[in-house]
């Protein structure tokens, strides 16, 4: 996870497309699977996300994500295992009955999860980050001290879990079991370093306003930067693919229920 | 182009101005140096200069602070910074974009000068700084030192009158440090730039800077000319700043009565003075045979201290040691290479080499954070791949470069007591240490370690280590940022652990640091291990030192210079002096020397070599230097 949503360069299709595209695209894609809870669909979008992945060299670290996302939503598929009612009845429990409908349920939170993210963080893989906030700046109007807000959170993330590791590696080498132990206990051994690490970034974003701000951020416009960022046809073409996407997932939602 | 008028800053929520009634006035082109120690205003200063204090900070702000006839209180500061560049300590978060080349353009695209102008720019500032190679490389693979010259190229290229930079060399070593100055001072030389640089590397500062500014408890108490202000080595050290060693030298043997020559604060000046003040340029033949001739004086006990490594700390199992050690990281870059070393138990052991030449790689091994690809890491016996770093912390204590990273409660107190429940040692008898250490250090228990200076968080860190009395206790870099004084009490506790046993492995750049505590010095460069043995033995092999790219201490690179240059006196005194006492005796009787032969020439008539009266200093101490004196009417005839 060192090099968590860090961009990686390449030459493939999705890293050539116009960052505000990508950036569309994947809220639309994400939007879609929230839009159904129809199984196929979910996975057919999973399917075509893992796809696109391996397009652009990216499927190890998209199944790195999406393992991590799996573990993170684990807990709501638990929930949604013994809350949901209905389907072949499995186990008896004190508030109802564990059928065959929780387990679908689950596994469609989780699919729809993973398959919503896979868009996003390919997109953070694939685009520099001062590339979409100026894009962002270009394309949309959007002013340019929010698109910078925005990109820095994300700019700021690799420093953060860089941090995070040596704040931890320092715990450890006082004796703090970072290096034992199972995920509960590192949580439970992670609290305090909070401190820490809110100490450094809070001086970094710091130190990072003034630099911008001596640099004339204040003054950047949309007519700034040098790098013009046009739509191509196959731009149009994803875009095109993800509203038809969003129609298809609509359709079912409308259809099912 | 800089003028301060009664200028005063006060931070929200402080009780105390940082900067008070501070008065100065900086011409244009002129390259100037803020030092003092720790909290002492130098960085309040430096963005009061760049107008961040004004716009950045909230606080109660005194006076006037005007560059180029501009009050920076009342002018934007996206109009100051059109014309005043700033750089800050940390160079990674002030980086804004991801490319090296998009880093440079974007102050240029922000002030919207053309694409045109801006590329040539660009492409003049990356030949000028040696980056043309780096423009399309992503920072995060950048080094430190090329990181400094991207953010100086982004600053540079902007054409500011003014440039000011808060400590712009603190994690670099001292070639990379003296590399980054000297491009500076020549590009703003060319282009008639007025420089402004907080440093706390005294010694380097001297080489660039015109002025020198003294800061002290939040006042300007010195704003004079390098060469003057170095002469005051006793105000300098009041106010915790570390005058450069020859800097002292001279100053002792000036009060000493036994030279009145030129101030001096490098090897080359000091070789000079020290040449020319004793032989002229006539005489160094002769008195090259007179002093090798070393009649009279043969006789006299060996008076310089051996070099400090023992030899009976052999023992049958060693601290720790490196079996061919190759080892790297994740992403499959090899940092070290086949590394073989012994360290005994007790021992002091300094590693150093310039920045990427894998010293702290080879700290991580030694508890366990790096675990070797091949060869074996054993800490006393016992090999590393067996045990995890928590529990080699019980036998080894890690002092990181950052103290920040340690420190993790609200009180200081807290913090200590922590270190004993990170190894599940928290009893009655933890509190009793914890409550001797905060007693030894003078801790305030109840002080939140966040808010304390950045030596205080140090030095809370080193006791937060020391505490749980490890038997190797390994330090990253322990004096960078730190003051004169700072950096005497860490490295003075350091000792004291040493002298009661404790083995201490230390990485450190910082070659008067070495010099002053270590007994041994490993010298690392590219992975390997280019040297070791006695410190002043490895400081004096000129080609391990230029290999590794390293200086040696002031003295020991002095008596060497002296040596080089033909001055071979009094048995060796001077070739064997490695400490400023050692040299100041050596030069002491070199000097007294002269003093005598002046009263023989005198005696003759020569008025070209001035007379003078024996100074105090060489009656008592040194009575062979009057019959050696006695000697030279024969010689010269």
């Amino acid at each position: 996870m060192k090099d968590f949503l860090e961009y990686v360069e390449g030459d493939s299709a999705l890293h050539r497309m116009n960052p505000t595209m990508k950036l569309f695209c994947s809220f639309v894609f994400c939007f879609a699977c929230f839009c159904t809870s129809n199984l196929f669909f979910l996975v057919v979008a999973l399917i075509f996300g893992f796809m696109l992945a391996a397009s652009c060299g990216m499927a190890r670290r998209i199944a790195a994500m999406a393992r991590a996302v799996a573990a993170f939503s684990f807990v709501l598929a638990l929930v949604q295992v013994l809350t949901t009612q209905g389907g072949v009845p499995l186990v008896q429990v004190p508030w109802g009955v564990v059928g065959t409908a929780g387990f679908v349920a689950a596994l469609t939170t989780v699919i729809r999860l993973i398959a919503a993210s896979i868009p996003l963080f390919l997109t953070f893989y694939v685009t520099e980050i001062s590339d979409i906030a100026n894009a962002l700046v270009k394309n949309t109007r959007m002013p340019y001290r929010y698109a910078f807000a925005l990109t820095s959170t994300m700019r700021f993330i690799p420093t953060f879990m860089g941090d995070m590791g040596a704040i931890m590696e320092a715990q450890t080498a006082r004796g703090v079991r970072f290096d034992r132990g199972g995920i509960v206990s590192k949580i439970r051994l992670m609290a305090p370093l909070c401190v820490p690490l809110l100490v450094s970034s809070v001086r970094k974003a710091g130190d990072a306003a003034i630099a911008a701000e001596l640099r004339g951020f204040e003054l950047r416009g949309r007519a700034s930067g040098y790098r013009e960022y046009p739509f191509a046809a196959c731009d149009y073409v994803a875009g095109a693919a993800c509203l038809t996407m969003l129609a298809i997932s609509i359709f079912l939602s409308f259809a099912l229920s | 182009m800089i003028e301060i008028r009664d200028f005063g800053f006060r931070y929200r929520g402080a009780s105390e101005c940082a900067v008070r009634n501070a008065y100065l006035d900086v011409p244009d082109g002129s390259f100037v140096g803020i030092v003092g120690a720790a909290a002492s205003g130098k960085t309040t200063l430096a963005r009061a200069i760049a107008g961040v204090a004004a716009h950045c900070y909230s606080g109660d702000f005194y006076g006037s602070v005007k560059v180029d006839g501009l009050d920076t209180v009342e002018v934007p500061l996206s109009e100051i910074s059109r014309f005043v560049g700033y750089m800050c300590q940390d160079v990674e978060s002030q980086m804004v974009c991801s490319v090296v080349e998009d880093e440079i353009l974007y102050g240029l695209e922000n002030f919207g000068v053309s694409r045109e102008e801006s590329f040539r720019r660009v492409a003049e500032i990356a030949e000028a700084l040696g980056i043309e190679g780096l423009l399309r490389r992503r920072i995060v693979s950048l080094s430190g030192g090329q990181k400094q010259r991207v953010a100086l190229a982004a600053i540079l290229v902007l054409h500011p009158r003014v440039l000011v930079l808060d400590e712009p060399t603190a994690e670099l070593d001292p070639a990379a440090s003296r590399a980054v100055f000297s491009l500076l001072r020549d590009y703003a030389e060319k282009r008639g730039i007025t420089v402004v640089a907080v440093e706390q590397k005294i010694a380097l500062l001297s080489d660039f800077a015109d002025t020198l500014v003294v800061m002290d408890s939040g006042r300007i108490r010195f704003a004079e000319g390098v060469d003057a202000l170095v002469e005051r080595v006793g105000d300098l050290s009041s106010v915790g700043i570390g005058v450069p060693r020859i800097a002292s030298l001279m100053r002792r043997l000036r009060d000493d009565g036994v030279y009145d020559g030129p101030s001096c604060r490098t090897v080359e000046q000091a070789c000079d003075a020290i040449g020319s003040y004793t032989f002229g340029t006539k005489g160094l033949g002769d008195m090259r045979v007179a002093l090798c001739d070393g009649r009279g004086i043969t006789s006299e006990k060996h008076r310089i201290a051996p070099d400090r490594r023992g030899s009976d700390r052999r023992s049958a199992v060693p601290a720790f040691e490196f079996r061919g050690v190759t080892a790297g990281y994740d992403d499959g870059s090899t940092v070290l290479h086949d590394l073989s070393l012994m360290v005994e138990p007790g021992e002091f052991v300094a590693f150093t080499g310039t920045n990427g030449a894998g010293k702290s790689t080879a700290m991580r091994l030694i508890n366990g954070l790096l675990h070797p690809n091949e060869g074996e890491v054993f800490v006393e016996g016992k090999s590393t791949a067996v045990i995890s770093t928590s529990e080699l912390a019980h036998t080894v204590g890690f002092l990181f470069q950052n103290p920040d990273r340690q420190i993790c409660k609200g009180t200081v107190r807290e913090e200590l007591l922590f270190s004993f429940e990170a190894l599940g040692r928290l009893d009655e008898r933890a509190v009793s240490s914890v409550d001797a250490i905060v007693e030894e250090f003078g801790f305030d228990p109840d002080a939140d370690p966040f808010l304390l200076g950045c030596g205080s968080r140090q030095l809370l860190a080193l006791a937060s280590v020391a505490v749980v009395e490890p038997r190797i206790v390994v330090l990253d870099e322990p004096t960078t940022g730190l003051d004169f004084h700072e950096c005497e009490r860490v490295m003075r506790f350091v000792r004291g652990l040493n002298e009661r046993g404790t083995t201490v492995v230390m990485v450190c750049h910082d070659m008067e640091v070495v010099a002053d505590y270590a007994d041994r010095i490993v010298v690392m460069h590219q992975g390997a291990i280019v040297a070791e043995g006695p410190v002043f033995e490895i400081m004096r092999n000129r080609p391990i030192l230029e290999k590794a790219s390293i200086e040696a201490c002031q003295m020991v690179g002095l008596s060497s210079e002296l040596v080089r240059r033909g001055v071979v006196s009094f048995n060796g005194y001077v070739s064997k002096a490695n400490t400023l006492d050692e040299m100041a005796h050596a030069l002491g009787r070199l000097l007294c020397f002269r003093r005598n032969l002046e009263g023989c020439a005198g005696r003759r008539g020569d008025a070209s070599i001035r007379s003078s009266g024996t100074p105090a200093f060489c009656r008592g101490a040194f009575p062979h230097a009057f019959r050696f004196g006695s000697c030279t009417k024969e010689m010269s005839s």
